[in-house]
């Protein structure tokens, strides 16, 4: 059962119930007073009228009785004298209307009449009449009424006539006028729209205040008051009285006749008392009613209905629709209550939205993390992984989730091992560096297994880092250490190497000065020794002993060279810092190219085609002209000689190097490609390493492109890398170097640390 | 001006009579010396034009017995001649007027080089 509807029963049930039982008790209480009231009233007029007219025939009987008495009592008065008392009779009281003497025979003796007069031939013999029978007997006998022609009511009243011996010697009769009975009856006031009237046995209205009816001389027998009054039974209810309404009646019998005086009031009069309070009590429950309807309606108006709101706003909120707001603006209770629950809503919301935020963060770190993340569950089941994961996997984690990881991808299966050790363990599993083998080449990788356990969920989260270019680029950083390295440890074992080498070289050099016959110095030498400088001379070219001394000179100069180069820097030589423009650099070195020796004799560098591409506006940068020179040669000489090896081997090839200068930010850079064969990856690494060479013997020392690493990166501050040129078929099509140089250099000093050693 | 008397010290057997076979073969006179020590004492015995001292040797080295050599006798010459690649001339030396040209880094290719130092207006008072 709704509220609403219990409301309106309690509202109803606790007020206009009660107020209409206490209506109805106080009605009915209301009545029984009015009714005992009324009752007790009509009693009492009724007796009174009752009394009254039993006096009023009394008082007439006994006038009849006395008179009847004295009748005999002059029992020799003449004839005339008794007509005289009867005279005096009528004349004395106007209640009667006619007197009669009946003898005990029933001869009418004497007759006067108040209106008639009589003679002796008039009287007739009655005795036969029923008021001769009776009071013959001795017995007052009362007629039932008739009406004069005059309309006033009459009655017949026989009294025996007694004489002194007390017997009845004959009877007076009278017909006695009841207007006086009228008149009291008339003068009864009931009251309340009440009257009074008489019926007499057999039924018939016989008074009443208006006489009209009384002369229509109705039966009353249909009306149940009579009946009752007739029967002697108590008038206990409500009926249809003479007046043609429902009346309030009582009765009395009168002592004197088998009359009745009845009294009656009209219902509506009589109990209109009741009817008023009946009605001030139906009034106050409808008014209980109305002011509990209102009473409802205010209720549901300002609780129910907000309250409604609140629980559909609830009902809203419980189906997601977090920006539902109750508009509740009142200030009572309902109104905190609806504020309460949008505040609730709203930190709600807030929460959720965080909670999205949040979530969305997350999304995005773990999105952003270069780690592939994988989460599992116990089973190994894929619940959740990052860009990263669906990469490394190759777009297959879609397809796996709710699948098992290693059965959606199997090249993951090898962590299956760690993944059963995390869940057993319950603690983090870590793999260092693994290595593998994808697509026949090197990866590496850092496999990091974490337990998860929050919300009692378990399961795992793989991580994978592919940390082959961070190994890489460790192997580099060695690497360029050992670079670095090189430099300090050869200026220590340089003294060492020099100091024998310049003896050794010395010593053939004396041996070239001693044999040279042709010296007159050596001739006097021979001279004193008794050697002809011919024989000498000849035996030196037979044996080449020349040739060898000739070679060891060059040899010790090829060590010597190999030595100066790996020292080149750290001996202080004259140095050529100056703001220089690197296009002028570039062009002088491809004119010192065009003619340089070295690069004439083995590869002719007039027969490559040079294509420059020298940015104009290329800013002018502090550094030294001959080392950066160096570089430049150097990286042309590489060029030029791979080249020539393709050269050599390939059909229709033609040679072509491209020099290109640009403007990089607050750096220029310097581009030298050829269309050589390119570097194999697997020289990548060392490339920069001194004495790493891929030439022939004797082709080059190993020690041009770490010159090159030194002078650039060491000296300048600058970089210095290659990437593979590649042709549209993917196939290697050369090479192509980078150096980059800062414009503003602040000139590191030449010298290395350790000064004289 | 060929009678230059010239003083080689160097801690390498070899280095200084191999070049003082080769300057002596150039007419110089020629004195040898292992160490700062015995050069010291032989520059007291009887002074030299020119000496070439190496710079790295046990005992005393190259700058202190330059320095010692040229206190015995001011108008001496100098030549320093270091296998050392990152010799820089110390302030004091170069406050006897020793430059950098006077200064030769071994192994030299050519010998030669020393006989023009000698004989080039480079050694201050070169005509002794």
């Amino acid at each position: 059962m709704s509220l609403k509807t219990r409301f309106l029963v309690v509202f109803i049930a606790g007020a206009v119930l009660p107020l209409t039982l206490i209506g109805v008790v106080q009605t009915i209480s209301s009545y029984t007073v009015h009714r005992t009231h009324v009752d007790s009233v009509q009693y009492e007029i009724a007796r009174n009228v009752t009394n009254e007219i039993d006096n009023y025939l009394g008082w007439i009987e006994n006038e009849l009785s006395l008179a009847a008495y004295t009748w005999f009592l002059p029992v020799d008065q003449p004839k005339k004298t008794r007509y005289g008392l009867l005279n005096e009779l009528l004349a004395y009281n106007n209640a009667f209307h006619s007197l009669t003497v009946i003898d005990d025979k029933g001869q009418e003796m004497a007759r006067a009449s108040r209106y008639t007069v009589f003679d002796e031939y008039d009287l007739d013999m009655c005795s036969d009449s029923p008021e001769f029978q009776v009071a013959i007997g001795g017995d007052r006998y009362l007629s039932p009424v008739s009406f004069t022609p005059y309309g006033e009511p009459l009655v017949a009243l026989a009294v025996p006539m007694w004489d002194v011996y007390h017997r009845v010697d004959g009877v007076l009769i009278a017909q006695v006028n009841l207007t006086y009975m009228w008149d009291i009856i008339a003068r009864i006031d009931v009251g309340s729209g009440g009257y009074t009237y008489m019926v007499d046995g057999q039924q018939r209205l016989i008074a009443h205040e208006d006489s009209s009816l009384v002369l229509q001389q109705r039966d009353l027998s249909d009306i149940m008051g009579v009946q009752q009054a007739q029967a002697g039974r108590s008038l206990d209810h409500s009926y249809l009285g003479l007046s043609g309404e429902r009346v309030i009646g009582s009765y009395q019998t009168l002592a004197y006749a088998d009359w009745c005086v009845l009294v009656e009031v009209p219902m509506h009069q009589a109990l209109s008392g009741v009817y008023r309070t009946a009605l001030v009590n139906g009034l106050a429950v409808l008014a209980t009613l109305w002011m509990s309807g209102w009473l409802g309606w205010y209720i549901v108006r300002t609780v129910l209905h907000p309250l409604r709101q609140v629980q559909d706003g609830a009902a809203a909120l419980g189906q997601g629709d977090l920006s539902h707001r109750i508009d509740i603006q009142a200030l009572d209770e309902i109104g905190a209550l609806a504020q309460a629950f949008n505040d609730m809503a709203s930190r709600l919301q807030g929460m959720i939205a965080e909670r999205a935020h949040l979530q969305n963060l997350l999304q995005n770190i773990t999105d952003s993390m270069p780690s592939a993340l994988i989460t599992l569950n116990p089973a190994g089941r894929v619940l959740t992984w990052n860009p990263a994961a669906e990469a490394l996997a190759g777009g297959r984690l879609g397809q796996a989730q709710e699948r098992v990881l290693w059965e959606a991808c199997p090249e993951l299966l090898r962590y299956q091992v760690l993944f059963e050790q995390v869940l057993q363990e319950r603690r983090m599993v870590h793999r260092h560096r693994e290595q593998l083998l994808l697509k026949n080449r090197p990866v590496y990788r850092d496999v990091s297994v974490f337990p998860l356990i929050a919300n009692g969920v378990e399961g795992v989260v793989l991580r994978i880092d592919d940390v082959t270019r961070r190994v890489r680029l460790e192997e580099m950083m060695l690497q360029s250490a050992k670079m670095a390295s090189v430099g300090g440890l050869a200026a220590g074992v340089a003294h060492e190497i020099n100091n024998p080498l310049g003896a050794m070289m010395q010593s053939a050099q004396i041996l070239q000065v001693a044999f040279d016959v042709e010296r007159p110095r050596t001739r006097k030498w021979l001279e004193t020794c008794d050697v002809d400088p011919d024989n000498l001379a000849r035996y030196l070219v037979e044996r080449g002993l020349l040739d060898y001394i000739v070679g060891i000179r060059e040899t010790g100069a090829r060590a010597a060279k190999i030595v100066s180069d790996l020292l080149s820097f750290s001996r202080k030589t004259s140095s050529d810092v100056a703001i220089h423009n690197l296009n002028q650099l570039v062009v002088r070195t491809l004119d010192l190219a065009d003619t340089d020796y070295d690069l004439k004799k083995r590869y002719d560098f007039r027969n490559i085609c040079v294509m420059r591409d020298l940015a104009p506006d290329l800013p002018a940068l502090t550094c030294d002209g001959q080392q950066i020179q160096q570089v430049i040669l150097n990286l042309l000489r590489n060029a030029a000689q791979a080249m020539s090896k393709m050269l050599e081997t390939t059909e229709g090839y033609q040679p072509l190097l491209k020099i290109r200068t640009e403007k990089r930010g607050a750096w220029v850079r310097l581009v030298i490609e050829d269309n050589g064969p390119g570097i194999p990856d697997t020289l990548a690494s060392r490339l920069f390493e001194p004495f790493f060479t891929s030439k022939e013997v004797g082709e080059g020392t190993g020690l041009g492109l770490w010159l090159c690493w030194s002078i650039v990166v060491e000296r300048h501050g600058g970089r210095i890398w290659y990437e593979p040129v590649l042709s549209r078929d993917g196939t290697s099509n050369g090479t192509r170097f980078f150096v980059q140089l800062p414009v503003s250099w602040q000139g590191k000093p030449l010298g290395r640390e350790g000064g004289e050693a | 001006m060929m009678n230059k008397r010239i003083l080689i010290v160097d801690d390498e057997r070899l280095t200084r009579i191999s070049l003082a076979a080769f300057l002596r073969d150039a007419g110089y006179q020629v004195s040898i010396a292992a160490d700062g020590k015995s050069a010291i004492r032989m520059h007291q015995e009887r002074p030299f034009d020119v000496c070439i001292v190496d710079i790295r040797m046990p005992g005393m080295n190259g700058v202190e017995t330059i320095l010692a050599l040229h206190h015995i006798l001011p108008s001496s010459r100098f030549l320093i001649y270091t296998g050392s690649p990152t010799f820089t001339l110390p302030s004091a030396l170069s406050a006897l007027g020793i430059s950098e040209e006077l200064v030769v880094y071994k192994p030299v290719l050519d010998m030669n080089i020393f006989l023009s130092l000698i004989s080039s207006g480079q050694m201050r008072g070169g005509g002794v």
